[in-house]
């Protein structure tokens, strides 16, 4: 009697643990790539083109339509990439409060490079010393390392996209290449665009380059 | 006989597995509701700082949270930011509540959660800020949390009050007062427009109460 009954109720209790962990698994704590990310209250890489142009001029950002207009503001040469992977660019943002220059340009299907004034040089090899040290203490949540690579002489970092586990999600992130020269930080994002791509973007940038990159002084735009 | 026990075993199954099943209806999207100070500085700024309260018993569904924080976001794009604020997520183990720090490079997530610093109802001040060079500092309640270095990938950014969840059975209640930006020199002022930023919460909506204090609420 006591074996009939404890191995239904066995079998029941067990179907019903694996069914929750199931349903467990299919809630947003382990959910599918590509869904928004928690602890980002932006999910910029769902977005399109229109979302993210509007979202720019809801903030009220100053408005370049090239690279042409944004070098007759200001003082320093600008690196205009001439390969941009046939991707035409959206316009040229600056948010009207900083007195830097700090510029984003959008491209069309996620790619965007920035522009940023900073006096202070990265430390890349340092940065890679403290990502492994997050990698062992748990707090890096990429599934990436970012690398270090030399274009044209000049120190890169770059990671190809992937997703990073936020709180069990995977958020997918951009692919980069990121540099820092003459006073100003070169970033180059991609959506699902690798490294081997956004390279040649950056040599087109790197190669426009007449009188050296950076900027001369730290006058405001 | 048999057919009949199995059809009684397969109900008591569904039976079992129906307050899971409930859970995953409202899953699969974030809602946040993200204020932030549209003033000059409030673009520009190099730290966030106010006062946020933990409430007494917050209500989130298994696998889910809710997320109350402040950010300096870099460009809008959360690509580049620093955020400091508190979690309550709720696992198969039970409901846990969490102090954290977090930022993201390049788009490069990293999370510092701390357990045990914060408890429900209670309020707390939450400060992240560039600290010198190319480090950034985060405080709770005027105590360093952590100090790393984020490379010269920013010192400044949108100031930013946010309360997220991740599913619609959350709560997603927040109330921020105190905000202040952080200018340049180092010196703390008070929001002086609180504006709504984002939303995209069916249910919760910004209830500005001043510039400088807000509630995410029904």
């Amino acid at each position: 009697m006591t074996k009939k009954v404890l191995l239904p109720l066995g079998v029941l209790v067990a179907a019903a643990i694996s069914i929750s962990l199931f349903c467990y698994a299919k809630l947003p704590f382990g959910g599918e790539p590509g869904s928004p990310g928690a602890h980002q209250y932006m999910d910029w890489q769902s977005m399109s083109d229109e979302e993210r142009v509007a979202h720019f001029r809801d903030l009220g950002q100053i408005e370049f339509k090239d690279f042409a207009e944004l070098q007759r503001n200001v003082d320093f040469p600008v690196l205009e990439p001439t390969n941009t992977l046939g991707r035409r660019l959206l316009g040229i943002f600056q948010p009207a409060g900083r007195p830097i220059v700090d510029v984003t340009a959008l491209f069309e299907n996620g790619l965007q490079i920035c522009i940023c004034r900073n006096e202070t040089p990265p430390d890349y090899q340092n940065y890679l010393k403290q990502v492994a040290e997050d990698k062992v203490a748990g707090y890096w949540k990429s599934d990436g390392t970012p690398k270090i690579i030399k274009i044209n002489g000049i120190e890169a970092i770059c990671d190809d996209p992937g997703f990073n586990d936020i709180e069990g999600r995977k958020v997918p992130r951009p692919g980069y290449i990121c540099w820092y020269d003459g006073g100003a930080n070169y970033s180059i994002y991609g959506d699902k665009i690798p490294v081997s791509d956004l390279l040649a973007v950056a040599k087109s940038m790197m190669n426009n380059s007449k009188e050296g990159s950076g900027p001369k002084s730290q006058n405001n735009l | 006989m048999r057919g009949k026990g199995l059809l009684v075993m397969w109900l008591c199954l569904v039976l079992l597995s129906l307050p899971v099943s409930y859970a995953l209806a409202g899953g699969g999207a974030l809602y946040s509701v993200v204020a932030r100070d549209a003033s000059t500085l409030g673009q520009s700024a190099t730290g966030t700082h106010g006062h946020n309260y933990v409430m007494s018993d917050p209500a989130v569904v298994l696998g889910s949270f809710h997320v109350s924080s402040l950010y300096v976001d870099h460009n809008g794009t959360g690509y580049n930011f620093a955020e400091v604020g508190w979690c309550v997520h709720r696992t198969l183990l039970g409901r846990s509540l969490y102090a954290f720090c977090a930022y993201s490079l390049d788009g490069n997530y990293t999370h510092r959660h701390y357990g045990g610093l914060i408890s429900y109802n209670s309020n707390h001040d939450w400060t992240v800020r560039h600290y010198s060079g190319t480090y950034w500092r985060w405080y709770l309640d005027g105590s360093e949390l952590a100090t790393v270095d984020l490379k010269g990938k920013f010192t400044y950014g949108y100031s930013l009050a946010s309360s997220e969840r991740n599913n619609s059975g959350d709560t997603n209640y927040s109330h921020f007062w105190g905000l202040q930006d952080r200018n340049s020199s180092g010196v703390w002022y008070s929001w002086s427009n609180l504006s709504q930023w984002k939303d995209n919460d069916p249910d919760y909506r910004l209830n500005k109460v001043s510039n400088t204090e807000c509630y995410m609420q029904l």
